[in-house]
């Protein structure tokens, strides 16, 4: 079982300084990726989910720290690794694309310029087979011009093809993960569908596993073989993806996918789940959802539930779901669907 | 590209007809003329009109801004009314010692304030960055007076390593190698003196460029490939952050020939700006309008460098 699991994070706690002191954004954060799967890390913004990734990656902003716990990637643990180790794992092993096709590109770099960097650092290539290389993945990528997009520069391309761009970049190593941070947020709807498509061929073609993080539960139905969800930098749920929409259990995800609006139901207004994410520095004593939950008890304000088994290695942070597989504590919480 | 800069040039025209114009206003706008407190008040007010008359004082302004622009579009400057001196001439043994000044102070100020700047932005808040911005708030409050008073004060007269006035030593017929050392060690004070105030304008400017440019995403991509701290530095931000030092550059360029009539003045240097104020205390009319205008144009076509600089510079700025 082990062997196939290409990265696991054990109880990852990553913290903020801040003015007003240590800030926790990741908070005991334990997951697992499957060799050749697509994990999708869901939540709202502000849960933790990009500095989970950006954790994993290393390239937390200055005054982040890995507080605390491990990242087992191809038996290394990632955080004991000094910065001249982890820059091979950088865009080698593990490539990231993100959210802003606009600005994460280099403005006064050609594409070929940015592309070609990669693999002249890791695959010492000469220069004409990393420009080859380079070329072939802009038409895998779907440029037909590929020849004429490497001497281009981003401002030339519209926001579609950078991400395009982006994405041939971060599998011109072939990388064993590559990490997706909100790849399609700032696209339009027709373009998310066919960047999404893209990512799920070369998926397959190179035998990638996926770590996607998104707010947007269409791109995990999708996308996802699994899913984690978090809510104020603590995981609340975990399950594969098709459990998840049938049997939402956190009263949270129960909320995310009540919120999405449905083609099938006349609704005058979407649902939204009342009240607001805690601010990380808030210290909480209880479950963090619970002032937000229409199901919480007076236990759920005191005590913090801990992750509990339902079947399959479904997992949820719920007291309803504390006496085991699917029965509720509580007679009140029966309601829930 | 080339059809940009013809018709930059065609733009410039008007507009230097236009500085012209107000130019020549504000000349005449001035109380008093080139003759005030010149002559003896219990003089003949006949011959002092009669004077007026010789130098066409007595025409109407318009007049005489035609009589003005005709010549000096043929190239003639005219004479200085109180150094009876053809004006180009006076100008021509100047503007080299301007020129040569402002050049050494920028580069001066280039050498310095870009390392320090980067150096600042690569640890921001810390306390050697903190240390630098607290010098560079003083090199922005100390005038221009005070620090070169100081500077000849310890360089010159407490270390003496440096003269304090003119630009070559006196009744020494230097050629060569010799000649060039004793310009340099004549300029390097009052270059200094000069370029401290705008190494630490610079070095303010480039810390904060350097800053933004680090938290750009791109640099975030860069760092996702694996190239290292060094790599992304020289390729990512310094690329970016840098290109705006181009506009800053042009308007140096502009300043190049204006002088400073401060730092001239106390160290004693011939310069356009020293010749300038003089003119201006004297109402030398064709001094003043001659020099103010080579400084409009020098500041029109360091603006055109700029702008072409940029091009050439950024890819994102096309002119056809």
């Amino acid at each position: 079982m082990i062997d196939e699991k290409l990265l696991i994070i054990n109880d990852l706690k990553t913290a903020f300084s801040t003015s007003m002191g240590s800030v926790t954004v990741v908070d005991d954060v334990s997951l697992y990726i499957k060799k050749k799967e697509t994990l999708a890390l869901v939540g709202e913004s502000g849960c933790g989910k990009s500095m989970t990734s950006l954790s994993i990656m290393q390239l937390l902003p200055v005054n982040g720290k890995i507080m605390n716990g491990e990242i087992i990637f191809n038996n290394h643990n990632l955080v004991e690794l000094s910065d001249k180790e982890m820059s091979k794992v950088r865009g080698n092993d593990i490539a990231m694309i993100f959210q802003e096709p606009m600005t994460s590109l280099n403005p006064v770099l050609t594409i070929g310029d940015q592309i070609t960097e990669g693999l002249l650092l890791h695959r010492k290539l000469s220069k004409k087979e990393a420009k080859d290389r380079a070329v072939a993945l802009l038409k895998l990528v779907g440029f037909s011009r590929a020849v004429e997009v490497m001497k281009e520069y981003p401002h030339q391309l519209s926001g579609g093809m950078r991400q395009r761009v982006m994405i041939a970049m971060a599998m011109s190593v072939d990388p064993s993960l590559l990490i997706a941070d909100e790849p399609t947020t700032a696209l339009d709807v027709t373009i998310q569908a066919q960047i999404l498509e893209l990512m799920q061929e070369l998926k397959e073609k190179f035998d990638t596993s996926i770590l996607l993080i998104t707010h947007d539960l269409g791109v995990v139905a999708e996308m996802a073989d699994r899913v984690v969800v978090m809510y104020a930098g603590e995981v609340v749920e975990e399950a594969d993806a098709l459990s998840l929409f049938e049997d939402p259990s956190h009263p949270y995800t129960q909320g995310l996918i009540k919120s999405v609006p449905s083609l099938d139901v006349q609704q005058e207004r979407l649902y939204s789940i009342p009240g607001t994410v805690p601010a990380p520095n808030e210290v909480t004593v209880g479950c963090r959802f619970a002032p937000r939950c229409a199901q919480a008890w007076e236990r759920c304000s005191k005590e913090k539930p801990s992750l509990y088994q339902r079947k399959n290695g479904h997992q949820v942070r719920c007291f309803l779901y504390e006496l085991g597989e699917g029965t509720n504590y509580n007679e009140s919480g029966a309601t829930h669907s | 590209m080339s059809q940009y800069i013809v018709r930059r040039f065609l733009i410039s025209i008007p507009v230097i007809i236009l500085i012209s114009v107000i130019l020549f206003s504000l000349v005449q706008l001035a109380p008093g003329d080139a003759f005030s407190g010149q002559f003896d008040p219990n003089i003949d007010a006949s011959y002092y009109e009669k004077m007026r008359k010789d130098f066409g004082f007595d025409k109407p302004p318009v007049e005489q801004y035609f009589m003005w622009a005709s010549n000096f579009i043929q190239g003639d400057f005219g004479i200085s009314f109180r150094h009876k001196v053809e004006v180009s001439e006076m100008i021509g043994n100047r503007i080299g010692n301007t020129f040569f000044l402002a050049i050494t102070a920028m580069i001066i100020t280039y050498i310095l304030a870009i390392p320090i700047g980067i150096f600042s932005a690569e640890r921001p808040y810390s306390k050697i960055d903190y240390t630098i911005t607290g010098i560079s708030f003083v090199g922005l409050s100390i005038p221009t007076f005070y620090g070169a008073l100081i500077a000849i004060y310890l360089f010159s007269f407490y270390l003496g390593w440096f003269p304090y006035s003119g630009t070559e030593t006196v009744g020494n017929d230097y050629t060569g190698m010799a000649y060039i050392l004793d310009k340099l060690h004549h300029v390097l004070l009052p270059a200094f003196t000069l370029a401290f105030l705008s190494i630490a304008a610079y070095t303010r400017y480039i810390r904060a460029s350097v800053l933004d440019a680090k938290q750009q995403d791109f640099v975030r991509t860069a760092f996702a490939k694996g190239l290292d701290q060094k790599v992304v530095l020289r390729k990512h931000v310094l690329r970016n952050a840098l290109l705006p030092l181009i506009t800053l550059f042009g308007l140096d360029l502009g300043l190049l020939v204006s002088g400073a009539i401060i730092t001239e003045s106390i160290f004693s240097w011939p310069g356009l700006g020293r010749l300038l104020y003089e003119a201006t205390i004297n109402r030398d009319y064709p001094i003043l309008m001659a020099g103010y205008m080579i400084i409009a144009i020098f500041v029109l076509i360091g603006n055109l460098i700029a702008d072409i600089l940029y091009s050439v510079a950024d890819p994102r700025i096309r002119y056809d």
